[in-house]
């Protein structure tokens, strides 16, 4: 799921101005205090991962609902934070 | 200082913030971007300030017709009703085409896997039929003014495939495409503004086996060929062949670099009954075992064109890595091994800018070839001057009239080797100076006992500071450089600055990585240099029209 997430990231990167592309590991922040996406950027990720999902797991997993915006109520989501979460969700 | 790039306004009523980022991700892009607030599209065409900024209007059918909403929602509507929304979304346009520089309109889309059942497309009452009446519309109205453009959306939508629109960003962000259509606009948008602005393939060079047609000529024998007949290979080469021709027609050049026999290569192009190009079809052909990239280097010396205007086909990926390596400046396209693909890879490529087609562009090959006749004739003589003479030079002025607009607008919006400050005036601003008698332009005709090179030259004048002329304009085609006419065309602009009372007549040249041929000129025009760009000429003394030509008042006829 990590992996799946900093290849989202990354090609939304490449959409980026070279001033405003950030650096995409494991501890990037996503959102929150010194987070790497703006509003847009969070729909624009939300989405990736959504049909990323769906390609890889064949599993469709609506991300858009009340759990997330809880998550990005969190002072700060990490990219391990947020595979965590997803994993949690889709195992649960 | 570095030269502020001109403004891309995207406006619009969906979001494309993502695609003003994928635009700004692209270093070599020739705009600053800004987006207008989203869904203001008449304030934010409106108002006044916009004269060098290009206006991407992209809008959704349904936002713009509420008539056409309500069909894409299964409700009956009059197609009247539809349109009427349609022509006052047009006339807002045409309204605002005269402040703006450019202003391109994508086409209207609906995901194309929305269905609408028995009726969609039945006239009048099916929605993707209401569609495809209004496009047809903008189409039809907008075509009228040269500064607006229509894009073609459905390459976009179609190269991002089955994943083009995303209702999960349309009700997130109102954006409605994923970023692999934002990134066919992206790219779309940058090769249109390379075509508006001089950029368009002038000549196309080719090779001949397994590029014109199938086989080795040398080894095969032309009669044993794949080119045409009952064989898929062999009709793909006539095919190919014949898009080639047609490209010639609209005045793009074509020329051969093949590693041949001469002898036995024409023989091919001669005998081959299912040739479709002929040798007069080809501006030079360089049909020998020389090296590729230095025979393209001779022929674009010869044609007088920039490199970056030349395109190479060669199925052969060293040739082609060759002129890459040596020539980085012509574009070498990758090419498919499969030959039944040439066509439409041919068809793929934004090179070719296919604007109005004038009798120029109609007669370019011959131009050309006339030109080389002329040329040939060089030797012949002990001097330059004695040669210049003995070409029988006439140069006809006259002032801007509508019926050379068009011409006098693709001269400005192409030319990039001769052009003293590569403005590109707009067909609206052009109309607007011909009744501007403090901002007069002439065009120039040219012809000499070889042919007519037709409307090759404009200078234009700045006569709006009573103490002062400025040269403001002076483009040439290259083909008539170096023949004197680039002198006349200063004797004209000195005389006239002359007859109000001017004293001084300055230039002021634009250096762009293109206009060298220009500042050369220049630099050699007799024109006191003040500046590093500057040049003054005292009205006190005349001009002179060169000896070896003659200069003729045209017919004023035409300026209503």
């Amino acid at each position: 799921m990590e992996t799946l997430a900093l290849s989202v990231l990354e090609r939304l990167n490449e959409d980026l101005p070279p001033a405003e592309r950030a650096t995409v590991g494991p501890g990037s922040v996503i959102l929150g205090e010194g987070g790497m996406l703006d509003s847009l950027g969070v729909a624009n990720f939300i989405v990736g991962m959504e049909e990323g999902i769906e390609l890889r797991f064949g599993r469709e997993v609506p991300l858009s609902d009340q759990d997330l915006v809880e998550l990005f109520d969190e002072p700060s989501v990490t990219v391990a934070r947020f595979a965590a979460y997803l994993r949690e969700r889709m195992n649960g | 200082m570095a030269e502020e790039l001109p403004e891309l306004v995207l406006i619009s009523d969906l979001n494309l913030d993502n695609l003003s980022n994928i635009l700004r991700s692209r270093e070599d892009l020739p705009w600053r971007v800004r987006t207008a607030p989203l869904d203001a599209v008449v304030q934010a065409l409106s108002g006044s300030g916009h004269g060098s900024s290009t206006a991407l209007v992209w809008t959704r059918p349904e936002r713009v017709s509420l008539h056409f909403q309500r069909a894409f929602r299964y409700e009956r509507v009059n197609k009247s009703d539809v349109l009427l929304e349609v022509d006052r979304f047009i006339d807002m346009l045409l309204d605002a085409a005269g402040r703006w520089q450019r202003i391109l309109v994508p086409l209207w889309q609906v995901p194309a896997d929305a269905h609408g059942g028995l009726q969609e497309l039945r006239d009048g009452t099916g929605y993707h039929a209401l569609l495809l009446s209004m496009n047809a519309r903008l189409c039809e109205r907008l075509s009228e003014r040269s500064n607006i453009h229509l894009l073609n959306s459905g390459r976009w939508v179609e190269r991002a495939g089955a994943g083009a629109w995303s209702d999960r960003m349309w009700f997130l962000t109102k954006t409605p495409y994923s970023n692999e259509v934002f990134r066919a606009a992206a790219e779309d948008l940058l090769a249109f503004h390379t075509l508006a602005t001089g950029g368009s393939v002038k000549l196309i060079v080719l090779d001949l086996d397994d590029t014109l047609w199938g086989g080795v000529v040398g080894d095969d024998g032309w009669e044993n060929l794949r080119l045409g007949g009952h064989d898929a290979i062999g009709e793909s080469f006539v095919d190919f062949q014949r898009t080639l021709k047609g490209l010639k027609e609209r005045g793009i050049m074509l020329a051969i670099a093949s590693k041949n026999d001469r002898e036995v290569a024409l023989e091919a192009m001669d005998k081959h009954p299912e040739m479709v190009l002929e040798r007069s079809d080809f501006v030079a052909m360089r049909i020998d075992w020389n090296d590729k990239p230095g025979n393209i280097a001779d022929m674009v010396r010869e044609l007088n064109i920039g490199a970056q205007s030349v395109l190479f086909i060669d199925d052969n990926p060293v040739e082609r890595s060759r002129v890459r390596e040596f020539l980085p400046e012509v574009i070498v396209p990758e090419w498919p091994a499969n030959k039944l693909l040439y066509t439409r890879t041919l068809r793929a490529l934004p090179v070719f800018g296919l604007e109005a087609i004038s009798d120029e562009d109609r007669r370019r090959t011959t131009l050309y070839q006339e030109a080389e006749d002329r040329e040939r004739t060089r030797s012949s003589f002990a001097g330059v001057e004695e040669w210049l003479a003995s070409l029988g030079t006439r140069v006809v002025v006259s002032p801007l009239s509508t019926s050379d607009l068009a011409r006098v607008h693709q001269l400005f919006g192409k030319t990039n080797q001769f052009n003293l400050t590569t403005r590109r005036w707009t067909e609206q601003e052009l109309r607007d100076r011909m009744e501007d008698p403090l901002r007069p332009i002439w065009s120039f005709r040219v012809s000499d006992r070889f042919g007519d090179s037709g409307l090759t030259g404009m200078v234009g004048l700045d006569l709006t500071d009573p103490d002062r002329a400025v040269l403001g304009d002076l483009v040439m085609s290259c083909r008539v450089l170096g023949r004197k006419v680039e002198e006349a065309m200063l004797h004209v602009a000195c005389d006239h600055a002359r007859s109000l009372g001017r004293t001084r007549l300055t230039a002021e040249l634009i250096p762009t990585a293109k206009n060298g041929p220009c500042r050369t000129f220049m630099e050699a025009s007799g024109f006191e240099r003040t500046g590093t760009n500057t040049f003054v000429w005292d009205l006190g003394t005349e001009y002179p029209v060169p000896a070896t030509l003659e200069l003729v008042s045209g017919e004023m006829s035409d300026r209503s």
